[in-house]
């Protein structure tokens, strides 16, 4: 039973060992604040582009960020948001610069409902994460016998992320924030595969949730 | 061991045919309704309207498309006209009957993508007494990224909603900018 009990606590020392980096990089404009109590602040995916499409799970993780720790900001969540305010947020419709958008406000019914959410700042993630590299082999296959996998998989993920930050009460950019990060993923196997997994997505949102609520809060 | 094998053939010539209905919430649009009284018109074609994928080189596939493809329609009409209705006949201003003329979608792997992509032609004929004030085609594209664990049913769904959105934002934004439409508003309020 001890011998078990080792092999099952080394597994899980290995699981999720896999090894990834982030950069994180930033550029401010101007300076910033927020009233915690009183402003919100959005966090949204650019789609505009197949090539800079975010994923939604990377938006949400970031606005979830955002949202924890003492400097824990109200987050309005992207997909009630963008609903609220159907179709200006859309793919074709969403604003790409500051200028468009303070255009879009002119339209008073979509000044009013931003209002009521008393937005502070909006932020635009672009970006990706992708598969760049793979290697190796893995093979499994089942008899009458039992089954089993046999071989060694290895892929390595890159991601690279910007973050616009527009200040709704002063409409300017109060700065941008790059994530690159790159991690390479492991999947031994001797009869049980066993997955060495860089979170790079996730240690993405993680150093960018990070890094914004900084941002934002230090001023 | 028979039952086995006649179990296993069944589960693979189930798995070749797949049968997704679109379910959808479509908000409503925040744009200013036109001072217009309109009636929507759905055939029934339109309003039961599945897709039916049936190539060699392809999986058998339907897609349920027409109770989601009417609610978009409604939802959008209801808000961009003051005074909206489908019963009956429009004493004046506009009828509206829209009729969906391609549905095309690609799997992952089709296209070297890791997306579902859906597209979607429409053509709205905006009629006025016998009189046609416009003719309008739109075409709306939708994708949604193949996650880990997502079944091919979210994944079609997910597209196909994009796809419809689009159409709305299209309908939403673009109706009153027509130049037909515009010049039938003028008429109406020389």
């Amino acid at each position: 039973m001890a011998p078990l009990r080792s092999i099952s606590i080394l597994l899980g020392l290995l699981l999720g060992t896999g090894c990834s980096s982030v950069t994180i990089d930033q550029m401010r404009l101007s300076d910033t604040s927020i009233d915690i109590d009183n402003e919100t602040v959005v966090v949204l995916g650019r789609q505009h582009s197949a090539a800079y499409e975010a994923e939604r799970d990377l938006v949400n993780c970031v606005a979830s960020e955002l949202s924890f720790g003492t400097s824990g900001m109200q987050v309005i969540a992207e997909e009630e948001f963008v609903n609220q305010l159907y179709p200006w947020f859309e793919p074709r419709t969403a604003p790409l610069s500051l200028e468009r958008f303070g255009m879009l406000l002119k339209n008073g019914m979509l000044q009013e409902a931003i209002d009521q959410y008393a937005i502070r700042y909006i932020i635009w993630i672009e970006g990706a994460t992708e598969r760049v590299d793979s290697s190796g082999g893995l093979s499994c296959s089942i008899t009458a016998a039992g089954g089993g996998c046999l071989g060694m998989g290895i892929w390595e993920d890159e991601g690279s992320y910007e973050a616009s930050i527009w200040d709704f009460q002063e409409m300017q950019e109060s700065g941008r924030i790059s994530a690159d990060s790159r991690g390479t993923s492991y999947m031994p196997a001797v009869i049980v595969p066993i997955p060495l997994l860089a979170m790079v997505q996730t240690d993405t949102c993680r150093g960018l949730g990070k890094q914004i609520q900084n941002f934002i809060v230090s001023g | 061991m028979k039952n086995l094998f006649a179990l296993l053939l069944v589960s693979a010539l189930l798995g070749c045919s797949t049968t997704h209905l679109i379910e959808v919430d479509f908000p409503a649009p925040l744009v200013p309704a036109l001072p217009v009284e309109a009636r929507g018109v759905f055939s029934e074609e339109f309003s039961n309207y599945r897709f039916e994928q049936t190539e060699d080189d392809r999986s058998d596939m339907t897609v349920i498309l027409g109770e989601a493809h009417t609610d978009l329609f409604r939802t959008i009409f209801v808000v961009i006209f003051d005074n909206y209705t489908e019963a009956g006949e429009a004493a004046s201003g506009l009828t509206l009957q829209p009729e969906l003329l391609a549905f095309q979608y690609a799997l992952p792997g089709e296209t070297g993508s890791n997306f579902y992509e859906v597209w979607l032609r429409y053509r709205l004929q905006v009629r006025s007494g016998e009189q046609q004030v416009a003719d309008w085609q739109l075409s709306g594209y939708g994708r949604a990224a193949n996650e880990t664990m997502q079944t091919q049913g979210a994944g079609v769904n997910g597209a196909t909603e994009e796809a419809l959105r689009d159409i709305g934002t299209q309908l939403a934004i673009g109706f009153a900018q027509q130049t037909d439409i515009q010049a039938w508003l003028r008429e109406q309020n020389p």
